[in-house]
């Protein structure tokens, strides 16, 4: 239990608890229920309801312009954290504090591009 | 510790990315009607201009090289200068160029706009952030800007290239470009990891100090000035990086299918901003950090050069399209461009770089110049192939002569002196360095090129097309933005024709501050 | 102790280049990419620790930021793509040939 790779077999003997746990269960209950299929058991589950059509139906996605939004300007965020960590130490001050919003502005101008857009309605 | 900025240093992307800026606010404030159209258009060349100016300025400011950004004194190791970015003659010439490019390539997209269909707004905006890393590519002195910068010239052109939408060409060649691009970006950045990991800095100054053995590698150790294997792949990785972005073998595959697919414009900007931008990265990198280890990389450079002269004339010789064609010639040329890097150990390391800008330099001109008119020719044509070409001189002169001299000076021929000398510089710089193999695969190449460039040229005096008068596809009316492009794009190549010196006495002294 | 995490970065790029180049949908292939860009961040990461500054971790920061940046402009590209063909295979892009 020492060593590099050591702390990580605490790690493995978890999985493989877990794994044991999931399986057991399953295995003991497949050996004690009785098997009498039918075709209306064998159908796919849907809250009870009879299913309709294909699994690969096509659902609109609506908001993928928003995901696209959301991924660039929550990765933008990075920059903030280094920043956040040092803007109030000895010899930054206000200069930093202007710096930061400079760039926010810059993001903001997507924001107002993509408001303008209609970009944000829920259509 | 605050940085102090030198504003008037980067002041021409700054001006760039505050008209793009503008650009995008207009367009979301502005009524869409189509006057809206040119003042957008307008801005854009505004902005392009004023940061042409700014270079100017910077240029006749005088020969020593402004810095900014530099790391603290008190932080930096005295051995070296650290600065990210730094105006001295390299970048001014790069920048420079890019910036009559843009011009050329604003006033083609204003004629391509005037067609409707793709969004104005946004083609403008794009356009300026790939100005921005055009231009703030060649200052860049430190791995971290030279990414950035390089991403900021990829990433809007496959917008760009995409922009026509519904159109199943232009997204199909957008996702080539696209999966080519980024796959070269992670490439790159792996080797770019590599040598960080040697040389524990990211400063290409530092870098180079590093790889010469001047000064001590925190990360491995260099035996007797040889790097280690890991170093190797690297050096390699980073260079296979930039080969996409210049279209040089083995990476020239997606040239011709987005040069096709995209509208003529764009093609324009890959072929010449895009590429100058790939280009001055590349000798950033190799000669500012890596020419202490010239012997890893020079081998590979000059095998390049070869396969991609070779490559590119053969494959160029098949076409039917113009565009195709073009695109090819430009794999061409980008070799004859690469060839005299691959003597900068062997020859004068200033005069040989020196001969790849300048021939990168005319090589710009005159192929803006070729675009141009297949711009205004793709306006009345649906096809755009060389037979559509039948006659040009007859029917529109000014256009006609235009192309033919770009061709000529493309091939290297007599009439078209600058094509002419950028040639005989790089051959120079080749057969003075020893690289006498590399000269004559050169001389063959140029021999294969004069046959497609020739054929292309006869076309153009050829007579007007036999079966009558063909069915037009009923002739739109060409925009005005045209011509003055053209315009500007064949007195350049004209100038440097009359003086080539000129280029030659601003890019030879170019060697890094 | 960097070594592993190099080799787990190597391993990494790999994998993504491997599936570069052998799968054929592109959104598939980007996910590849964005693997491979992954790996150069770990990379720089370790670099950063083993050497003993920030700059490594500075680049990870922006190659984050690149990534996503691209992820957005590809994903918009394949779905304009996905609108005119019905299909995101790379093999089915083939209007561009001699």
């Amino acid at each position: 239990m020492d060593g590099y790779f050591g702390s990580y077999v605490l790690v493995a003997a978890l999985l493989a608890i877990g794994v044991a746990i999931v399986a057991g269960a399953l295995l003991a209950n497949r050996l004690l229920r009785p098997s009498r299929p039918t075709p209306d058991k064998l159908t796919t589950y849907e809250c009870g309801v009879d299913p309709v059509g294909d699994g690969w139906a096509q659902s609109q996605v609506r908001y993928y312009v928003f995901t696209y939004l959301y991924v660039v300007f929550a990765v933008d965020a990075v920059f903030l954290f280094p920043w956040a960590t040092v803007f109030d130490a000895p010899g930054y001050g206000l200069t930093t504090l202007v710096e930061m919003f400079v760039f926010l502005g810059f993001i903001a101008l997507g924001i107002v591009y993509a408001w303008r857009k209609r970009v944000l309605t829920w259509t | 510790m605050i940085q102090q900025i030198d504003y008037f240093v980067i002041a021409p992307p700054l001006v760039l990315a505050l008209a793009a800026g503008l650009v995008l606010l207009l367009d979301a404030f502005l009524p869409a009607r189509p006057r809206t159209r040119g003042v957008l258009g307008l801005v854009t060349l505004a902005g392009v201009l004023v940061s042409l100016g700014f270079v100017v300025a910077q240029a006749a400011g005088g020969g020593t090289p402004r810095s900014t950004f530099c790391v603290p004194p008190s932080l930096a190791d005295p051995a070296t200068v650290q600065c990210s970015f730094v105006a001295d003659r390299f970048t001014l010439v790069f920048a420079g160029m890019v910036l009559v490019a843009a011009v050329v390539v604003v006033l083609l997209s204003m004629a391509e706009l005037a067609g409707g269909g793709i969004p104005v707004g946004e083609w403008y905006f794009l356009l300026l952030c790939t100005f921005v890393g055009a231009v703030t590519l060649p200052a860049s002195r430190d791995l971290i800007m030279l990414v950035v910068a390089l991403e900021l010239v990829s990433l809007p052109v496959f917008a760009l290239t995409a922009l026509k939408r519904y159109d199943g060409r232009s997204s199909e060649a957008a996702v080539k470009l696209f999966v080519v691009s980024v796959v070269s970006t992670a490439v790159m950045l792996f080797g770019v990891s590599l040598l960080y990991g040697i040389a524990g800095t990211v400063f290409l100054s530092r870098l180079g100090a590093v790889f010469s053995g001047q000064v001590q590698a925190p990360g491995v150790a260099l035996v007797q000035g040889e790097l280690p294997a890991v170093g190797t792949v690297g050096v390699v990785l980073v260079v296979a990086g930039f080969a996409f972005k210049i279209a040089a073998v083995p990476f020239h595959s997606w040239a011709a299918d987005v040069y096709q697919g995209a509208p003529v414009p764009v093609a324009a900007l890959l072929s010449v901003i895009s590429k100058a931008a790939g280009f001055a990265g590349l000798i950033l990198v190799l000669v500012a950090a890596l020419s202490g280890q010239a012997a890893t990389w020079v081998p590979i450079i000059a095998v390049l050069a070869a396969l991609t002269m070779t490559a590119g004339n053969l494959l160029a010789l098949r076409q039917r399209s113009a565009v195709r064609l073009l695109a090819w010639s430009s794999v061409a040329q980008s070799g004859y461009i690469l060839a005299p890097l691959a003597v900068t150990v062997t020859a004068d390391g200033a005069t040989a770089i020196g001969a790849s800008m300048a021939y990168l330099v005319i090589y710009a001109a005159m192929n803006l110049g070729a675009f141009a008119v297949v711009m205004l020719v793709s306006k009345t044509t649906t096809r755009n192939e060389l037979d559509d070409y039948r006659g040009l001189v007859f029917r529109r002169p000014a256009a006609g002569l235009a192309l033919a001299f770009c061709l000529i000076c493309l091939a290297g021929l007599p009439p078209g002196l600058a094509g002419l000398f950028a040639k005989v510089f790089v051959f120079r710089e080749l057969v003075e360095g020893g690289s006498g193999w590399l000269a004559l695969v050169m001389a063959v190449n140029t021999v294969i090129g004069l046959y497609y460039y020739a054929v292309w040229t006869a076309r153009l005096f050829a007579s007007a097309p036999e079966p009558g008068p063909v069915p037009e596809p009923a002739p739109r009316r060409t925009s005005p933005a045209t011509l003055p492009a053209i315009g500007i794009a064949v007195a350049v190549a004209v100038l440097f024709s009359v003086a080539p010196q000129l280029v030659l006495d601003v890019t030879a002294l170019s060697a890094f501050g | 102790m960097t070594t592993h995490y190099l080799i787990l970065s190597g391993l990494l790029f790999a994998i993504g280049a491997m599936g570069v180049l052998i799968r054929r949908n592109a959104i598939v292939v980007f996910m590849c990419v964005e693997l491979m860009l992954n790996a150069c961040n770990l990379a720089f990461v370790t670099f950063s620790r083993q050497v003993g500054n920030l700059e490594g971790q500075i680049i990870a920061f922006f190659v984050m930021v690149v990534a996503a940046a691209e992820v957005v402009v590809g994903l918009a590209i394949i779905v304009t793509i996905f609108r005119t063909r019905r299909s995101a295979s790379v093999d089915d892009a083939n209007l561009l040939k001699y």
